[in-house]
């Protein structure tokens, strides 16, 4: 009862950590050693040394923003891409992506690009609603390619949900856990390497795959390992599933460029290659990021450091665009509110986990979902309902933080892949960003291009219609967001680290 | 008296920005010399890790400060988007309130929590810092926060997120749109 109390004021708009924090205090006791434990709980979380990527990517993102990056990459894009029909969308289309992967969809990408496309559009003699829907549904497009903060989140409590459900009494409950159990005398990667030789279908090696190890290799060193490997394997399932999203709108706009008879602009060589010129600094950055995390030189959070640098130094020395006094505090204050309130609700959030176990709240659901669905289909359906409710309510950060405790280890009794299922989660959530009634892009485009958010419910429609025949695609075909996953997991495997 | 808050107010958010400022720089600077150590001399510092870890767990609390600040706590806002001005009043104090001895109780375990440290008497890995000063920051940061919600409810300070856009942005559209014209 004082759970249900405790979580009304969620409602009521109190901060979330406040609300995950009570939740905490009210399991481990306020008095005493119950509330040393929960700040214990805290600060282990908060000094885990894989969330250092988060406060620097952000920084990068923000960087990025204020710069004149969103100008260059929309030139280079236009360059690269205008001649098609449905040019100047599709160039929209790819530079939000390129930027939320590095903004994390916070709303950054229609400001910091919204005001110069949108004018373009404009002048190009798309129609507006359509331009509005594009620069909305745009704002979260690209959640899904790394460097992405939100795939960063996911990981992250996925391993914490699977080390804190680990060490729950009752485990009969999770049967693929029962047999890592059962194993855990052994030296931890041998067992698990002999396993999955064993059964490479098994559901330990989707534990593997997903930071399922944590718990048994949970000295310091190995934590960052496996979250990191975690990591590594989500960002490679959003890459396949990413592009089918940006290809499925593109395909849309085309269409209706093509029946505005929108004229095309012929492709010029010398152009294109003076804006790559112009955005040499920018452009080799996801390129660089991904072939150092994937060829073993980086690990996450030296890519997160390595970006960081290099954008402080490009921006401030190189190109200018950021004044190092005028500018650059500003940016730190922007991204360390971000930065700040996801770090708190990462670390109060096994408030909640605590307070699910403790009531048996995962046991009980997955009784209920297995007693009215059978079939892993069913159930994902059901799971794609519920998000898109949950992704139209709340913003992607809280939704991860609240629902993953929920969902995850129902999704694992289904035999989903974490991976997967980390897929379908940030795929709902993106859309939900978009979706009526109080979508968090629906909002910023309304101040943005100051329009009545009515005439943005409208103008997103068919995008999120689409979007959805998308997501139906990312749901039942599971190879297209596991065959890189399982690629990058091979090679990590094959090279033995 | 409303002068004072506002003057105790300005004056703690410059302390804080300095200080966050400070912090990120430090995280950049720090990492990226690890990074280049590794890379070209196969070393390390011994210390940059566990000080690195800290300094995420500094900006945890600063930027949560920082975002209360401007109302940008991540929260579920389902109920505070309600048109009633005076609903929205009352369930800003409900909310406020509620944070404020969520944050005092948090901030007095973290004072038990230190004490406990300070019995433990270990160092951060590889210096001569005791754990428990990196680890000040937990009461420091949950007060501070407390005592910005009190600000803000006593400033009148309304959800900071759509004030803000609306006021920023606006200039900025303008700017853009002149901008694309010419």
């Amino acid at each position: 009862m004082t759970y249900i109390g405790l979580l009304l004021f969620a409602l009521f708009g109190a901060p979330l950590f406040a609300v995950l924090g009570s939740l905490a205090l009210a399991g481990f006791g306020v008095e005493g050693s119950g509330s040393v434990a929960v700040v214990n709980n805290i600060y282990g979380i908060t000094t885990k040394s894989t969330l250092l990527a988060i406060p620097l990517f952000t920084f990068a993102g923000y960087l990025l923003a204020e710069s004149g990056a969103p100008k260059r990459l929309v030139r280079v894009s236009h360059a690269l891409f205008g001649w098609m029909p449905g040019g100047l969308a599709i160039v929209a289309l790819v530079t939000c992506s390129f930027f939320t992967a590095f903004t994390g969809a916070s709303g950054v990408t229609i400001v910091a690009l919204g005001g110069v496309l949108y004018p373009m559009l404009m002048r190009d003699n798309y129609p507006q609603r359509f331009n509005l829907g594009l620069l909305t549904s745009s704002g979260s497009l690209g959640l899904l390619f790394p460097p992405s903060l939100p795939i960063i989140l996911f990981s992250v409590l996925v391993s914490m949900q699977l080390s804190a459900s680990m060490n729950m009494v009752n485990q009969a409950d999770y049967d693929a856990m029962g047999n890592l159990w059962v194993l855990s005398d052994l030296p931890a990667t041998e067992q698990l390497r002999e396993a999955i030789e064993l059964d490479p279908d098994s559901q330990i090696q989707q534990w593997a795959d997903l930071g399922g190890t944590s718990s048994m290799m949970s000295s310091p060193q190995n934590d960052e390992f496996v979250t990191a490997s975690s990591v590594n394997d989500l960002f490679a399932a959003g890459v396949l599933p990413g592009l089918l999203l940006v290809l499925a709108l593109s395909g849309y706009a085309v269409f209706v460029a093509r029946k505005r008879k929108i004229p095309t602009v012929p492709f010029v060589w010398k152009e294109a290659a003076a804006a790559l010129w112009d955005a040499k600094w920018e452009i080799p950055l996801p390129i660089v990021i991904l072939v150092g995390i994937y060829s073993g030189w980086f690990t996450v959070n030296q890519a997160a450091s390595v970006t960081a640098m290099y954008l402080l130094f490009v921006e401030i020395f190189v190109l200018r665009d950021i004044h190092i006094t005028r500018d650059l505090p500003r940016i730190i204050c922007d991204s360390s509110v971000l930065v700040g309130g996801i770090l708190l609700i990462l670390g109060s959030a096994f408030g909640l986990t605590n307070f699910l176990i403790d009531a048996e709240v995962p046991q009980k659901l997955i009784a209920f979902v297995s007693s009215l669905v059978s079939s892993k289909w069913t159930f994902l359906i059901l799971l794609n309902i519920f998000l898109l409710l949950v992704g139209a309510m709340m913003d992607i950060f809280s939704a991860i933080t609240v629902v993953v405790p929920l969902i995850l280890p129902i999704a694992l009794s289904f035999g989903v892949h974490p991976a997967h299922l980390g897929i379908i989660f940030l795929t709902n959530l993106e859309i939900g960003y978009s979706t009526p009634p109080v979508g968090l892009n629906l909002f910023i485009s309304s101040f943005r291009f100051n329009r009545p958010v009515l005439d943005l419910y409208r103008a997103t429609l068919p995008f999120i219609g689409l979007m959805l025949l998308v997501l139906l695609v990312i749901t039942y075909w599971d190879d297209l967001s596991l065959t890189l996953v399982r690629w990058v997991v091979d090679a990590r495997i094959a090279a033995g680290r | 008296m409303r002068r004072i808050l506002e003057a105790i107010d300005l004056y703690l958010w410059k302390v804080v920005a300095i200080t966050t400022g400070v912090v990120v720089l430090s995280m950049v600077g720090l990492s990226f010399t690890q990074v280049v150590m590794r890379l070209l001399f196969n070393a390390g510092l011994l210390w940059a890790d566990s000080v690195l870890t800290h300094l995420v767990l500094w900006l945890a609390l600063l930027g949560g400060t920082l975002a209360t600040r401007e109302g940008r706590q991540i929260s579920i806002d389902l109920l505070t988007r309600i048109p009633n001005p005076k609903v929205r009043t009352l369930f800003r104090w409900l909310g406020g309130v509620f944070t404020v001895i969520v944050c005092f109780l948090l901030a007095r375990g973290s004072i038990a929590f230190l004490d406990m440290q300070q019995d433990i008497g270990g160092f951060l890995t590889a210096t001569k810092v005791p754990s428990w000063w990196a680890a000040v920051i937990l009461p420091a940061g949950f007060s501070l926060i407390a005592v910005q919600v009190l600000l803000n409810l006593a400033l009148g300070r309304t959800d900071g997120f759509d004030t803000e856009i609306t006021q920023t942005e606006e200039a900025e559209i303008e700017q853009h749109s002149t901008e694309a014209e010419s």
